[in-house]
């Protein structure tokens, strides 16, 4: 066999889920308006919409970090969760490359759990390391919506962002691997990808 | 039906499966097969050889997405249909064209491989792929698996022919340079 031909039979091995996406048509990047149940869902539906989107990209985060404020505004989404995505979008994954950072750009839901895995997958990293738990926390004012009866954060330009995750112990077991400071920043960075300049950042383990 | 169902027929040995499976994916398995092949009759055949593979994959198999599973089934058939109709000279569709595109992606040094090297070669290819830009993936794929012109490809993306074809080149290139580092 040819090796021409050997490459076209390798080209057929690809994972099947590219080769599904590869002619899925692309969804509209204004907010979908679906059933929202948690404020996690909440807060990704406020920033699908252009201007809040446009109004935080213009957010600039104060000088000096500090834990002395007040949390009104949580959201959160936990392992096991059954979550509805609410809009696709092309979401750059970081990854470990060498002793730097690089990145890809997949097409996916934004949504914490596709994303890990393909960061994980990115880095190289198995099925036992899981994400345990996303946590977002700011100082927005809550106030209760008609909205499916929820309460919504209604944020603005100067609000502060703290970005809490919480990936299985066993993610320690590649760091004689992959450099620990480049690998959790990769999935810091991976996981703002809301578009939320976080001010702060925590990673724990359970 | 759903796919879990239409697996579970296949599995209960209930003939239903096929005719379930031809009602859900036939068009979609007869477009690849034609796309490879560029005539109605082999395609249609190739898609009857689908079914009957399927038939005898499931037990022990119970694939997610069947149009994945079914997808690739036809793409091997039709690809060795294609072989087999070459060796004849006799044939269309876009594989010619393909090929031709590829043969600069790999050194043809030898005839002979073996099995680790083609499973070699897969893998790197997947890495490879999976580490694209999505566009770029996108369109790669389109071409090289699903063989879609490029015309239609330029259609689907909102492309001109002309950026679709730098997109491919530029891509082939990659590849071409990746392989060669890896002695492929």
């Amino acid at each position: 066999m040819k090796k021409d031909d050997m490459l076209l039979d390798a080209i057929g091995e690809i994972d099947e889920t590219l080769v599904r996406q590869a002619r899925q048509k692309k969804k509209s990047r204004t907010a979908i308006a679906v059933g929202a149940v948690s404020l996690a869902a909440c807060l990704a539906l406020v920033f699908a919409v252009p201007s809040v989107r446009n109004a935080i990209a213009g957010f600039v985060s104060p000088q000096e970090s500090t834990t002395e404020l007040l949390m009104s505004g949580t959201a959160m989404w936990e392992e096991g969760e059954n979550e509805m995505a609410l809009a696709w979008d092309d979401i750059s994954v970081y990854y470990v490359d060498g002793g730097k950072l690089s990145s890809i750009t997949e097409y996916l839901p934004c949504s914490p759990q596709p994303i890990f895995e393909v960061w994980k997958e990115q880095n190289g990293i198995g099925d036992e390391v899981k994400l345990v738990k996303v946590r977002i926390e700011s100082n927005a004012e809550t106030t209760y919506s008609e909205f499916e009866g929820e309460s919504v954060a209604e944020h603005k330009v100067g609000d502060y962002f703290i970005l809490n995750i919480t990936l299985s112990e066993n993610i320690k077991t590649y760091y004689d691997r992959l450099d620990e400071t480049l690998l959790l920043e990769s999935l810091k960075k991976t996981l703002s990808y809301n578009l939320l300049t976080y001010n702060e950042y925590h990673i724990l383990f359970a | 039906m759903n796919d879990k169902q239409i697996v579970a027929l296949y599995h209960a040995r209930d003939e239903q499966a096929i005719a379930e499976t031809a009602t859900k994916y036939g068009s979609y398995c007869h477009s690849i097969a034609y796309g490879i092949l560029g005539d109605r009759e082999d395609a249609d055949e190739c898609v009857n050889d689908t079914y009957a593979d399927a038939w005898n994959s499931m037990p022990p198999h119970r694939p997610s997405v069947l149009s994945s599973f079914l997808g690739k089934i036809t793409r091997r058939i039709a690809i060795d249909r294609w072989r087999k109709n070459r060796a004849q000279k006799r044939g269309g569709g876009e594989t010619s064209a393909v090929l031709e595109e590829l043969q600069d992606c790999i050194a043809d040094k030898e005839n002979t491989e073996t099995a680790f090297e083609k499973q070699l070669l897969a893998q790197t290819v997947s890495t490879f792929v999976k580490k694209l830009p999505d566009t770029e993936r996108r369109v790669f794929l389109c071409r090289y698996w699903y063989m879609d012109s490029v015309e239609s490809i330029a259609e689907r993306f909102g492309f001109s022919e002309s950026k679709v074809k730098s997109m491919l080149y530029r891509t082939r290139e990659k590849l071409r340079n990746l392989l060669a580092k890896e002695g492929f």
